[in-house]
């Protein structure tokens, strides 16, 4: 093998280990040799530099003799401006819900308040009302949220029932009236045992809807010392009234 | 071996830079429209990272850095695509003058390498095309011979040693002038 072929073989790096260190030995002694294989490195770096450059050309060519690429449909999702868009979009929905805030008392009564449940005389379905007492017609009234006819009905009756005096007190916050409703509902916390737990939360609602801020917060405190089932509720309602 | 990639290296072996343009045309939609859409590359941009591609491919096909290919031949070039282009952000980034495309120089001075491709282009053809059919697209000697239209492959052996030897001797009394100017 001939010395420009061996540099050849050194620089392709297809030389045998045996080979590759007696030429380098050779190199580290003869200075012409190792000024060959300078001026071929760089020969053979010049000659791909050209050619790459040559074939880069031929491709531009090659490209502007092409029809230009459709512009890729890009799926809504892909879309940056639209994800970065629907994210704070998102995120603002979230931190509206989440935010804690401060809400008006009437509109946490709105949200809140429901009439207690007959558990009384419980209107019983498919059974023809027969029953044509004035307590019967009261909370079948109620039942009916027809809440004016049941307000009528329930005041027939005795002031000593305790049962009466807080569904009379629900009928007044049903219709509208927690200036009414409260004094009853008092009365049932404050006289009888049997609903106290149910009479203080509606005194508290009713202190809701009055606008009452403070005596609200002060009935829902309550409630939530009571360990009651309006518990949860009441907690719920402090959070958002402060 | 993925007989997509080993029908495309034969290609390229046999047919050289004629088949590399066919390559090129078979990939470029969805090349560039995936560049596009999917990294957000501008048009300009994407048709020059694609040439880039195509040639990188192309040299590693025919040094035989790539001999065997397990992917298709397709995903293999987003791979290439996909590093180009991040290089070119990364250098925009930088803000740094524009490179056609990274060579290792193994310390050979810019200088050096332009003066080397001025003298190619002095050395005029047959020299000129069969240095770089023989170094860049590794066409054998057989392949030479034929292109060329010799007599047999020693001819050909020859004329490339005589071609080496004119451009080392143009870059050597070339760069003597240099040299003097310096």
């Amino acid at each position: 093998m001939n010395d420009i072929d061996l540099i050849e073989h050194y620089l392709d790096g297809s030389l045998s280990a045996t080979e590759r260190l007696a030429f380098e030995e050779r190199v580290s002694r003869e200075a012409e040799l190792r000024a060959q294989v300078e001026d071929m490195k760089l020969m053979r770096e010049g000659i791909l530099r050209a050619s790459r450059k040559e074939v880069l050309k031929s491709l531009k060519a090659l490209e502007d003799t092409l029809p230009a690429v459709e512009a890729p449909v890009i799926p809504l999702w892909r879309n940056t401006w639209l994800q970065i868009a629907a994210g704070i979009s998102l995120l603002a929905v979230c931190a509206y819900l989440l935010w804690p805030r401060t809400q008006e008392p009437a509109q946490l009564f709105a949200e809140h308040f429901e009439p207690y449940p007959n558990i009384i005389m419980p209107t019983v379905r498919g059974v023809v009302e027969n029953d044509s007492t004035v307590k019967a017609q009261a909370f079948r009234a109620y039942d009916q949220q027809e809440y004016g006819l049941a307000i009528q009905l329930f005041e027939k009756l005795s002031t000593q029932d305790e049962a009466v005096l807080l569904y009379l007190g629900n009928s007044y916050l049903a219709s509208g009236q927690p200036d009414k409703a409260l004094p009853l509902l008092e009365k049932v916390l404050n006289e009888y045992d049997v609903f106290d737990e149910q009479a203080e939360w509606y005194v508290a609602v009713s202190y809701l809807k009055l606008e009452e801020r403070e005596k609200a917060r002060v009935a829902l405190q309550k409630v939530v010392a009571r360990e009651s089932s309006y518990k949860s509720k009441a907690q719920l309602i402090l959070d958002k009234l402060n | 071996m993925s007989s997509e990639y080993s029908t495309i290296i034969n290609e390229l072996k046999q047919g050289g830079s004629r088949a590399l343009e066919a390559v090129y045309v078979r990939y470029r939609p969805e090349f560039i429209q995936w560049l596009q859409g999917r990294l957000g590359c501008e048009a300009e941009l994407a048709k020059d990272i694609y040439q880039q591609t195509i040639l990188t491919f192309y040299e590693n096909v025919q040094s035989g850095k790539l001999v065997t290919l397990t992917s298709q031949v397709k995903t293999y070039l987003f791979s290439i695509g996909r590093n180009k282009y991040y290089e070119a952000v990364r250098e925009k980034a930088k803000q740094e003058k524009a490179k056609d495309w990274q060579v290792e120089h193994d310390s050979v001075p810019e200088s050096l390498l332009q003066l080397v491709e001025t003298c190619l282009e002095k050395l005029g053809e047959p020299c000129r095309t069969l240095l770089m059919q023989f170094y860049f697209h590794k066409r054998s000697m057989e392949q030479l011979t034929e292109l060329f239209a010799y007599k047999n492959v020693d001819t050909a052996k020859n004329q490339k040693y005589k071609c080496l030897e004119r451009l080392r001797k143009l870059v050597k009394s070339n760069g003597q002038l240099i040299a003097d100017n310096e």
